[in-house]
């Protein structure tokens, strides 16, 4: 396949997948000018590289991959320049929705945040958020043993590894 | 079972999507393929659309170089301030007839005058000077584009143009700005009326030296946040030819690993400075970083006689850091270039 052609199926991709991006890294950095920024550096970035991906197949975990990558960057980033930042802001609370179902993620590390988020937001395969992470599918089963654990949800062993 | 898990679902799903993601997503596409693009080319475009400039006369105002003041220009560049940025578009789109008559007054007037001042009157060896310069003006709702496209012509000592030269460089500073027209226009088709983009394309001469005629390009998209992206095209004034960085160094030498390093240098010395300064040199992902000078980097040679570097937005650090731009000592490179174009 052509570079040509690669680029258009990440297009695609960008354009039918923007907003799960966008959810995704506002998951991880809870404020929409982040996480906008995030989408667009992670979109460019995807333009850009598009010729290195040999496969169309792996497009879709390969833009994943990228968008949780930069919304790391951008956290590290955040916790350098604003660890003293840390006043709550009492004029602008009732402009912000609730979150605090959301915040309940933040006992989660990264990891787990994206396993969390992939498998039962946005409904993907085992094997597919493997491929995200770059991790065999054992080790993804057991960070999403864990991150259940510490959200304290149980589920069956069935609940578990249905694939929808 | 799951009643607490379906509960943040719920909440992740009404997780509300900024009315201007799409279009940004859709920028930072089309900024990636325009500079994907290595040799353009683009359709041509209908000409009826350009506004021919007043022909040059001579005549040497040194005023009114940069710039008309347009409302472009005057938005906020700072990708941090992307909400207050998206509030002056919804402001703007309410007057925009008048605006788009106040743009255009004042373009009338100041295209003489940048014609005017971008007359040149070289030294020795070739003659350089932008003759004329086309605009592509566009406005309709929240959509705008002002593209200067100038025309340059060069001739050897004795006056006669040099046809090939000439012609080389325009064919490469239209493919160039036919390249922004095509991906404006491309936009403009998919956002329909619900478009909010502002793209400004402005050129000035930086150097004119007894060696080096330098005409540098800003190109602006202003969205809810804004990019920047340069381009320098630099004619050497002994031979009329267009010149590359590798041209200002002896033949076969190595000047990419003395420049490389010393950017790599000053970029941990800056962050080692200050906190807030990032520049992609061992990130995570490997292929952003800053490994090796391209063959087709901006540079110019700015007044003291100093090479400069200038890489675009995002091309070596997050877009938060703007285009940034290098000063490399001359003595890095003092073994290798050759005489009379550093000092």
């Amino acid at each position: 396949m052509n570079s040509q052609k690669m680029q258009q199926l990440v297009e695609q991709e960008l354009l039918s997948s923007y907003d799960s991006l966008y959810r995704l890294a506002f998951t991880y950095v809870k404020n929409e000018a982040d996480a906008m920024d995030i989408v667009q550096e992670s979109s460019y970035r995807a333009i850009k590289n598009s010729s290195s991906v040999k496969n169309a197949a792996f497009i879709r975990t390969w833009i994943w991959r990228i968008v949780i990558n930069t919304s790391l960057e951008l956290l590290r980033r955040n916790q350098k320049e604003v660890s003293f930042d840390e006043t709550p802001e009492y004029g602008t609370e009732d402009i912000y929705l609730d979150y605090d179902t959301i915040d309940a993620l933040d006992i989660l590390n990264e990891k787990e945040r994206a396993v969390i988020v992939l498998r039962y937001f946005e409904e993907r395969k085992l094997q597919e958020i493997a491929d995200i992470l770059e991790e065999n599918l054992n080790t993804t089963k057991s960070i999403l043993y864990r991150s259940l654990g510490k959200l304290r949800i149980k589920l069956t062993e069935g609940e578990l590894c249905h694939e929808s | 079972m799951n009643h607490n898990l379906n509960h943040i679902k719920q909440d992740y799903k009404n997780i509300p999507i900024p009315e201007a993601l799409r279009q940004n997503v859709e920028l930072s596409i089309a900024k990636a393929k325009t500079e994907l693009a290595q040799t353009p080319s683009p359709a041509k475009l209908p000409n009826r659309r350009f506004l021919k400039s007043p022909d040059a006369v001579t005549g040497l105002p040194k005023e009114g170089k940069r710039n008309s003041p347009d409302a472009v220009t005057g938005l906020p560049k700072e990708g941090k301030q992307k909400s207050s940025a998206f509030s002056i578009w919804i402001v703007r789109g309410a007057s925009s007839i008048a605006a788009a008559m106040l743009i255009l007054t004042v373009l009338v007037n100041s295209n003489a005058s940048i014609a005017y001042a971008m007359e040149q009157i070289p030294v020795l060896g070739a003659i350089v000077k932008i003759v004329t310069f086309r605009e592509y003006k566009h406005q309709e709702n929240r959509m705008e584009a002002d593209i200067k496209v100038p025309e340059v012509e060069i001739k050897d000592s004795k006056g006669n143009l040099m046809e090939d030269s000439t012609q080389k460089l325009n064919d490469q500073i239209e493919a160039y700005t036919n390249e922004i027209i095509a991906a404006y226009e491309a936009d403009l088709k998919a956002a329909g009326t619900e478009g909010a983009q502002a793209v400004d394309l402005d050129y000035e001469v930086v150097t004119d030296s007894d060696k080096l005629f330098s005409i540098r390009f800003h190109q602006t998209i202003t969205m809810a946040g804004a990019v920047q992206m340069e381009k320098i095209y630099h004619i050497d004034k002994q031979t009329g030819e267009m010149t590359t960085l590798k041209d200002l160094f002896q033949e076969g030498a190595d000047y990419k690993t003395p420049i490389t390093e010393n950017i790599k240098k000053q970029m941990k010395e800056q962050m080692a400075q200050d906190k807030t300064v990032t520049y992609w040199l061992d990130s995570d992902v490997s292929e952003w970083n800053f490994t090796e000078l391209s063959d087709s980097v901006n540079f110019f040679i700015d007044e003291a006689g100093k090479l400069n570097i200038v890489f675009d937005e995002y091309e070596v650090a997050p877009g938060f850091m703007g285009v940034v731009t290098f000063e490399i000592p001359t003595e890095t490179v003092a073994d290798i270039v050759k005489d009379g174009y550093l000092q």
